[in-house]
């Protein structure tokens, strides 16, 4: 079977600077893989090409067997593939029901009727989900009262609604309390267990990166410099110079 | 070769005054992001106040040294008007400042008048610089080289106030990233009123300036200011050098204009406009918008709800006592009844545009006159009847906001607001010029209702049930899927089109149906008037549903007609008055002062607290 | 047939209220007035002065019949669309016999439009586009001022006496100015087939570039100008003209260029030696034109202006009117209008019963400075009567009727 997902010796630069630099890694389906690196390796650029967000100088995306590359991002989001935000992205002015009932009209396509309640439609759906990343219970609140720990999870919501096959989550913990990082994570990973949605996510929390990734990848200035099982990864000796040289979380790696 | 250059010289020249208008509003606006509608108006009074000056100071001395205070005395006016007015607005929703503006242009030209009265001054003459010097062979008035070398100075002056000084450096700072500015600890008042107060005494300053080629009257505030959009918009918001480059653009191509296509003087600004704006959507030296969310910085509105069955059963016995007018209401309230419906259906398609799609337009009044402009012609023309023409004047409008939503669209922010006026200056030029066709200035007349709907009753019953429809029509969209879309798309773009949806052609979606609504607005008003003017499609037209918009409340699903409904009403009742203007002037201010959130808005935070 | 008997309604309670408050002669006969006060202040104002004076005198020398006159001055803000309403108010609620005013065109039209469709009776005092009677006229809507097509025909008949071949217009973007080059090439052409029209500039309103203007004009190297500017343009135009020697040996024609309205403001500026039309207030020794002049001088202590002629005379139209109709029915005025004789400082002036159009002509001369102000000097006014088209071709132009 070929690969979910293939991408292709991928770049994007800006003037001189090598944002992504010939990049090219598989995820097959199931796959929860990790991307690490210091700030400004370029792991979110990957993720905006990824999406369609923004356009590669070169390389190609592969999804499903199909090239999506230099699709717009609600084509791509329609082939299977969601994504949640750094900036945590939820829409303020609903309820928290109504952000996953209007993620679930936008997968339906149904987002130019005029015609009925949208607050009608998609509302056992939009509960279910709401459960499954435990925000059941503030259904009715305003989105924009919610903890910054429930945003995120209104925003796996937000994100599952679409049925991705591969979800890119850009630092999915980034914010939260120790404890709620460990139950986000473990959600995930079980919606993935069940579902066979595959995962890859970049973090900044090794803790989080070594307990819920099957396999991670390290980007440096662009490049992947290894990929491996999380053992493998932190017996890099590259990977541990990156960290130590650059100086960034260095004693996660080390606590780790 | 002398001719060429004397037109270039001419084409300098103008740039002068425009130049230092539109580089006050540049700045303005890239420190308090206000849209300054009142910036024409510190001009005029510029004029009017060096005039005075003039009278009173002797010489070449007292000549230059009254545009000199003309502009000290402006820039004191403005930084009054910021620290009683606008102070009190900042935290309002983004561009809610520009009805406070609206204020204080009526304000200013009733005031004007009072003091300097009705008659048109004329500009003193620069002593030492009447007549003209020849340059290869072409006479060139001495003024017009002044203006040319003095320019450039003020240019270097302000470019040197910017880059060499403290406040410059806050005003920069303050331009590309505002949250920086307060995070620096900065006093963000001060700097605000400084930046005001500069702005608006630049402002003056041009219309001292530009004494000697003209003068003083009351028209000007309003003349110069779509000109003065325009440099400002082609030079790039809050851009210096782009308002230098553009004013001479401008002015140089309105100079070649005049000479090579004269009956291009109406359209040529706006298509150089436009075409910049397609090459560059930011302008020449413009930077990308980043403040993204137009009409909508502040607390986030409260999600919202279809109404529950007190509130439905309450609102069906007012339409049941609204349509019943006739019956009891004498025949001119049936008629008041009526221009209020329709302007509230127009105010009401803009609200849906603003409220729900985030999208400010100042060019509305495209579609609502075009609407009108459709029906009209459709009858004048095609002998249509009047339900045929009222059928396709939605549709038309619709495929015109279409069409330039097609292209607006491609901008964002204050660039597609300023797109929007320009396609609206475009169509009004068009119909200006439209000769037999349109009926130019002399409009479209005798175009009244078919004969069943002649009474004004029915004709009143009529406009109820399609205003009404239309109102409501709108309203439920915005709890339809179209409705959510259309605000998650405001809320968070990128979740939006992360989530599958296409924020571009839902915003068109929503452009075109606003535009439509707005155009069904605009066929109703023909057939009430009998006639269509190219007022309908008038810069002043789009202004009045904006400025409605936000005093009902942007934040809230009724702004729209309840803003429209006591504006209407309110200026049918004002005009009444001597000073009207002053009057009306000053409510607005009232009202923008005491409820940054509309009307509804407050009245409903008012409401929550009484439950409390 | 509804409307109608809510108009009776509102009518008759207005009256009830209005009966005590009025002269113990009798109630007052309302008429209607729409005007851009505000934003044509310039204009509006001397005319409603003019008109005040008028009605002031007819009230004075007993009324109507005993009844005296009360005008009801409405602000529209030169929008048609704000006229249309006001004008329905004040015929339905406020009581009016009949509605005058606008200074604008369209302004004009549209409450013409409305007038013919609810029969009731306008008097576009100001308007000077000729569609009001001619294109667009109707049965009930009159007009007192010289029309552009009159007065542009007097200057033309003043350009067809000079050597001048080659024309260049310079005239506003809009229909007044359209009309305006129109009717003088019009009449200039055949009175003098040989003259060409070499170029013409079309500045937009109120925003002329009249350096640029100016420019065009001597390119084309014309033997003589028609200028159908005013206001703020004007001004402008004759400056940079003046400045750049556009006017130097040529032969300059100003439509309206001699009204106070406009000549005033350019002070010792004003241009010399231009044939105008316009309103030699200063200059009467004619005992009525005179008379107006030091009354109006009088009562408001300030100079005329040609609005407060016009004003003047519309006050005096109504006035005249009223009395000859034989009751205060709509139908019943406009039958007095027809052909309606009215005596004032200039004449007498006659409504036309073929186009509706009063024959007040205008004042035709040549501008001067003399004390550091525009005049007009060897002027002479032209009964508009002589101005218009022969009876076959005002019918043709004129389709309603």
């Amino acid at each position: 079977m070929s690969a979910l997902l293939d991408v292709r010796d991928l770049s994007r630069h800006y003037g001189a600077l090598r944002a992504v630099d010939g990049v090219s890694f598989e995820l097959a389906a199931g796959d929860v893989r990790a991307l690490i690196g210091p700030n400004g390796a370029g792991k979110s650029t990957l993720f905006k090409m990824l999406m369609g967000e923004t356009r590669p100088n070169s390389g190609e995306v592969y999804f499903g067997g199909a090239r999506i590359t230099g699709l717009r991002p609600a084509r791509i989001v329609r082939r299977g593939i969601g994504r949640t935000f750094q900036i945590t992205g939820t829409w303020a002015s609903m309820s928290v029901a109504e952000n996953v009932q209007t993620a679930c009209l936008a997968h339906d396509g149904r987002t130019l009727s005029i015609l009925p309640y949208a607050r009608h439609l998609h509302r056992e759906r939009a509960e279910a989900l709401l459960d499954t990343v435990g925000l059941a219970d503030q259904a009715d609140r305003p989105a924009a009262v919610l903890a910054y720990g429930d945003l995120k999870r209104l925003e796996l919501a937000i994100a599952l609604a679409g049925e991705p096959r591969l979800l890119l989550m850009d630092e999915p913990t980034a914010g939260m309390a120790a404890t709620e990082r460990t139950d986000l994570m473990e959600t995930v990973t079980r919606i993935a267990r069940e579902t066979g949605m595959t995962i890859l996510f970049t973090e900044h929390d090794m803790d989080v990166v070594f307990a819920h990734a099957e396999r991670v990848m390290v980007l440096d200035r662009g490049a992947l410099i290894a990929e491996g099982t999380p053992e493998e990864v932190r017996a890099d000796a590259r990977v541990r110079e990156v960290y130590l040289g650059v100086g960034l979380d260095p004693e996660a790696l080390a606590d780790a | 070769m002398g001719p060429i250059l004397a037109q270039i010289l001419t084409g300098l020249a103008n740039a002068g005054a425009l130049f230092m208008v539109a580089s006050g509003l540049s700045l303005i606006f890239g420190v308090t992001r206000i849209v300054n509608f009142a910036h024409g108006s510190f001009y005029m009074l510029g004029a009017y106040i060096g005039w005075t000056l003039m009278q009173v100071l002797p010489g070449s001395f007292g000549f230059w040294s009254a545009i000199l205070l003309a502009g000290i005395a402006v820039g004191a006016i403005g930084a009054f008007v910021e620290i009683v007015i606008l102070r009190r607005v900042y935290a309002a929703p983004e561009l809610f400042q520009l009805v406070a503006t609206f204020g204080v242009i009526l304000i200013v030209q009733d005031l004007a008048l009072m003091i300097w009265g009705p008659q048109d001054l004329l500009g003193p003459r620069a002593p030492g610089l009447r007549g003209v010097v020849r340059i290869l062979g072409e006479p060139v008035p001495k003024y017009d080289l002044a203006l040319i070398a003095i320019t450039p100075l003020v240019a270097l002056a302000l470019w040197a106030l910017i880059t060499r000084t403290r406040f410059g450096i806050l005003v920069r700072a303050a331009t590309q990233d505002r949250e920086m500015v307060g995070a620096l600890g900065v006093n963000q008042r001060w700097l605000f009123t400084g930046t005001f107060a500069l702005g608006c005494a630049l402002a003056g300053l041009g219309g001292a300036l530009q004494l000697p080629k003209g003068g003083a009257d009351l028209l000007m505030d309003f003349t110069i200011l779509t000109s003065v959009f325009v440099v400002v918009v082609v030079g790039g918001m809050g851009s210096l050098p782009g308002a230098y480059l553009a004013s001479v653009l401008i002015s140089v191509v309105g100079v070649f204009g005049v000479t090579f296509l004269p009956q291009s003087t109406l359209a040529l600004t706006f298509v150089v406009m436009v075409a910049v704006l397609m090459w560059r959507p930011f302008g020449l030296l413009g930077r990308e918008e980043v403040a993204g969310e137009m009409g909508q910085v502040g607390p986030p509105e409260d999600p919202i709800r279809p109404a529950g069955w007190p509130v439905r059963v309450g609102v069906a016995l007012a339409l049941v006592v609204l349509a019943a007018l006739p019956l009891y209401g004498s025949g001119f309230a049936v008629i008041l009844a009526t221009d209020i419906l329709i302007f509230c259906l127009f105010a009401a398609s803009l609200h849906f545009l603003l409220g729900q799609a985030g999208l400010v337009s100042f060019g509305h009044a495209a579609f609502y006159g075009g609407g009108a402009y459709a029906a009209a012609l459709l009858v004048r023309h095609a002998g249509a009847p009047m339900e045929l023409a009222l059928l396709l004047a939605p549709l038309s409008a619709g495929l015109l906001a279409l069409g330039i939503g097609f292209v607006a669209l491609r901008a964002s922010g204050v660039y597609f607001a300023m797109l929007t006026l320009a396609f609206a200056q475009l169509l009004w030029s068009l119909v200006w010029q439209g000769g037999a066709f349109t009926g130019g200035s002399d409009g479209l007349v005798g175009i009244w209702p078919a004969r069943w709907a002649d009474p004004n009753a029915i004709f009143y019953l009529l406009t109820f049930a399609l205003c009404v429809g239309g109102i409501l029509m709108l309203r439920h969209a915005a709890h339809a899927p179209f409705g959510y879309a259309l605000r998650a798309a405001r809320d968070n773009a990128p979740r939006a089109a992360a989530s599958g949806l296409d924020v571009r052609r839902l915003q068109w979606a929503a452009f075109t149906f606003a535009g439509a609504m707005a155009g069904l607005a605009g066929g109703l008003f023909v057939f009430a008037k009998g006639s269509v003017f190219p007022n309908e499609l008038e810069i002043a037209r789009s202004f009045d549903a904006l400025i409605v918009v936000f005093l009902g409340g942007v934040k809230t699903l009724s702004g729209g007609w309840v803003g429209g409904a006591v504006f209407e009403a309110g200026v049918d009742w004002l005009t009444r008055f001597e000073y009207w203007r002053l009057t009306l002037g000053l409510v607005v201010l009232f009202i923008v002062t005491i409820a940054p959130q509309g009307i509804v808005g407050t009245a409903r935070a008012f409401w929550a607290r009484v439950q409390r | 047939m509804l409307r109608r008997t809510f108009a009776a309604l509102t009518v008759s309670a207005i009256s009830t209220i209005a009966a005590p408050l009025v002269a113990q002669d009798g109630e007052a006969i309302r008429i209607g007035e729409i005007n851009h006060f505000k934003r044509m202040a310039a204009f509006a104002e001397p005319y409603r002065k003019g008109y005040e004076m008028a009605v002031e005198e007819v009230n004075a020398a007993g009324g109507i019949d005993g009844r005296p006159i009360e005008v009801i001055f409405r602000d529209d803000q030169g929008e048609p669309g704000e006229a249309i309403r006001i004008a329905e108010e004040l015929m339905t609620r406020e009581g009016t016999v009949m509605i005058t005013g606008s200074i604008l065109s369209n302004v004009g039209l549209a409450i013409s439009s409305l007038a013919d469709r609810q029969g009731w009776v306008y008097l576009a005092s100001e308007p000077l586009a000729d569609a009001l009677v001619w294109s667009e006229g109707n049965p009930w809507t009159f007009r007192l001022r010289a029309s552009t097509y009159m007065q542009a025909a007097m200057l033309a008949e003043e350009a067809a006496k000079t050597d001048a071949i080659r024309y260049a217009t310079i005239a506003p973007n809009y229909a007044y100015g359209n009309d305006a080059v129109a009717a003088f090439k019009e009449v200039l052409t055949e009175l003098k087939p040989e003259v060409e029209f070499v170029v013409e500039q079309w500045p937009q309103l109120f925003q002329i570039d009249a350096g640029a203007e100016v420019q065009a004009l001597e390119r084309a190297k014309p033997d003589a100008i028609y200028n159908v500017t005013f206001g703020p343009d004007l001004a402008k135009f004759v400056r940079e003209g003046g400045d750049r020697g556009l006017f130097d040996g040529r032969e300059v024609f100003g439509l309206l260029s001699g009204e106070p309205e406009y000549l005033e403001p350019l002070g010792p500026e004003a241009p010399e030696g231009w044939v105008v039309t316009g309103y030699p207030w200063y200059a009467f020794d004619d005992r009525p034109n005179a008379e107006f002049v030091s009354a109006y001088e009088t009562r408001w202590d300030e100079t005329p202006k040609n609005g407060s002629l016009v004003g003047y005379m519309t006050g005096l139209s109504v006035a005249a009117a009223l009395r000859e109709a034989d009751s205060l029915e709509p139908d019943a005025i406009r039958a007095a209008f027809e052909g309606l004789s009215v005596t004032g400082p200039v004449g007498e002036v006659i409504y036309r019963e073929i186009d509706n159009q009063a024959t007040m002509g205008a004042f035709v001369g040549t501008t001067a400075v003399e004390d550091g102000q525009g005049v007009m000097v060897d002027w002479s006014y032209r009964d508009g009567a002589d101005y218009l088209p022969d009876d076959e071709t005002v019918s043709e132009r004129r389709p309603s009727e």
